[in-house]
């Protein structure tokens, strides 16, 4: 079941420099909410706020609560709300030593599962998910680091699937690739929008205005405006985000 | 305009010429001493030389120092490598409490220190001079020299894993402990497997540390022995000197061709 992300006054540091300045959002299930705005301005570090993942990094803490659903993710283990919240990264990054099954299945592993079937069953469901399915199903033991970029990327959302998120975050996940790769990803977001919450960070307006449902505008570690994308492409209330969607900076 | 690109066909074959004659000054050194240590270390092998020296012998016989170098450097290893591992994997993944400041200037400096002083800090630990232990304070004071800069390596190999790779492990749900056990150490493991052979092969070799711990076994390596026998000066013995070198060289290649051969790819 796909649930709703909140965030509510959500700060960010690395050391002493404040990159996030106070951010509530609500990201609602089965749409497709995008997050644009100038090279760091803070939507990186706005969606580690929401899986926990900036804690892993030195120096950096957060202020303010998510919540997934009902639930406050402080309430939960770091590790739990990772596997609830997926993630997807700008560079491909499956695990260079291991093989195309594995690396769908390491998160199953990793939380104790034993039984083969089961494993073998979430992976196929996975990669089917992903669309990746029927390109890669003769060859599961290949390294995963021979599949295209593409494919690569679409291995780690099938990775990020398998341990059953109701949330996918998406940080610029089709800027290393081909406008044909980017254009399969898009579809492949399109499919998935019916099962999960999507956020999806990019610097292509374009991409925002075709796959989005919602779009946020962050600017300087702040959300300037968020709304339906239509209107913030169409009728921004803001001058900054006007001046941002017609190109005039950024 | 004709006189030109003449010009600068002299001038590159003249640096061509330049780099062949110092290729060859490079080489040629390395190129004659294998060969001498081969052709001599045979000759210092031949049953022989053996049998002529053994029976006035000093610097003792060679299955000992064999079976010492062997012996020596696998209780290194084992001494070695969990801890070196240990410690790198704490220093390049846990960067953040002060504590690893001074531990990693600790291990730096420790790296760089001269053989000798690492034998003379196992010496120091040595509270009974007499008896048995030269194994193992040898390998002790092997230890010392090995296992900083094994240190040091693991944490630069830890460190080579982009941080994209350790976020995507994170992202679905690992522990730091799993992260390192299942993801960063499987794809740092070549690397690993090849420095730790180096390393070995590298005091495999050494003199210095053993002066202090061999108990005045002269012959309980092969370095030490050579060291030993090259002392003594005679004929015979320099034969064996080169003997013995011969057989370390021979062991040193081996523990670096198979960590060539590790080169190869591991999936799972
Ligand atoms: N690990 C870090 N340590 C210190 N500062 C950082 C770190 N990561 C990011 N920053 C800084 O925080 C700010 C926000 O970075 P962030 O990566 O969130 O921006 P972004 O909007 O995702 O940018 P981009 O579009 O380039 O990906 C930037 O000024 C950046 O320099
Ligand atoms: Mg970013």
């Amino acid at each position: 079941m796909a649930d709703v992300v909140a965030a509510h006054d959500v700060s960010a540091y690395y050391g002493q420099t404040k990159v996030l300045r106070g951010v509530t959002l609500e990201i609602r299930p089965n749409e497709v909410t995008a997050i644009i705005g100038p090279p760091g301005c803070g939507k990186s570090t706005f969606v580690r706020c929401l899986n926990r993942l900036l804690e892993a990094t030195p120096d950096a803490r957060m202020t303010g609560d998510v919540f997934l659903g009902e639930q406050n993710v402080y309430d939960m283990s770091a590790e739990e709300t990772r596997r609830k919240i997926g993630m997807v990264f700008h560079r491909p990054n499956p695990f260079p030593t291991m093989t195309i099954f594995s690396n769908v299945a390491a998160g199953l592993r990793l939380q104790g599962l034993r039984n083969q079937s089961g494993i073998a069953d979430r992976v196929e469901r996975s990669l089917r998910s992903a669309m990746l399915w029927d390109e890669v199903k003769d060859r599961l033991q290949m390294p995963a680091v021979l599949l295209s970029a593409a494919q690569q990327q679409q291995l780690c959302i099938a990775r990020a699937l398998a341990v059953d998120p109701s949330v996918l975050l998406l940080d610029e996940p089709a800027s290393t690739l081909s406008p044909m790769a980017t254009l399969q990803i898009e579809e492949l977001i399109e499919d998935l929008k019916t099962h999960y919450t999507i956020l999806i960070v990019t610097h292509n307006l374009q991409q925002a205005a075709r796959v989005a449902d919602k779009t946020a505008f962050f600017l300087s570690g702040e959300m300037v405006e968020y709304g339906k994308t239509m209107h913030l492409f169409t009728t921004p209330k803001d001058k900054r985000t006007e001046d941002y969607v017609t190109g005039r900076f950024g | 305009m004709k006189v030109q690109p003449n010009l600068r066909r002299i001038k590159s074959k003249l640096w061509l010429f330049l780099w062949v004659l110092l290729g060859i000054v490079a080489v040629l050194p390395v190129i004659s001493m294998v060969l001498e240590v081969v052709i001599r270390g045979l000759q210092g092998l031949s049953p022989v030389v053996l049998d002529q020296v053994s029976a006035s012998s000093f610097g003792g016989n060679l299955i000992h120092a064999v079976a010492g170098t062997i012996v020596i450097t696998l209780w290194t290893a084992a001494m070695s490598i969990p801890i070196a591992l240990m410690v790198g994997v704490y220093l390049a993944e846990y960067p953040n409490y002060r504590f690893m400041y001074v531990l990693r200037g600790l291990v730096t400096t420790m790296a760089d220190l001269p053989a000798v002083i690492g034998g003379l800090f196992a010496f120091s630990f040595i509270t009974k001079h007499s008896g048995d232990g030269a194994i193992m304070f040898s390998s002790i004071a092997l230890s010392f020299v090995l296992m900083p800069r094994l240190i040091r390596d693991t944490e630069q190999i830890l460190r080579t894993v982009p941080s994209v790779i350790r976020e995507g492990a994170l992202s679905i749900g690992a522990t730091k402990r799993q992260l390192i056990f299942y993801v960063l150490l499987p794809s740092c493991f070549r690397l690993l497997v090849r420095q730790w052979l180096h390393g070995l092969a590298r005091v495999m070799g050494e003199t210095a540390p053993l002066i202090f711990t061999s108990f005045n076994d002269q012959a309980l390596t092969l370095p030490l022995s050579t060291f030993t026998f090259a002392k003594g000066a005679t004929q015979g013995s320099l034969l064996e000197a080169w003997g013995r070198s011969f057989l370390l060289l021979i062991f040193v290649s081996i523990l670096l061709l198979v960590s060539k051969q590790i080169s190869r790819r591991v999936v799972r």
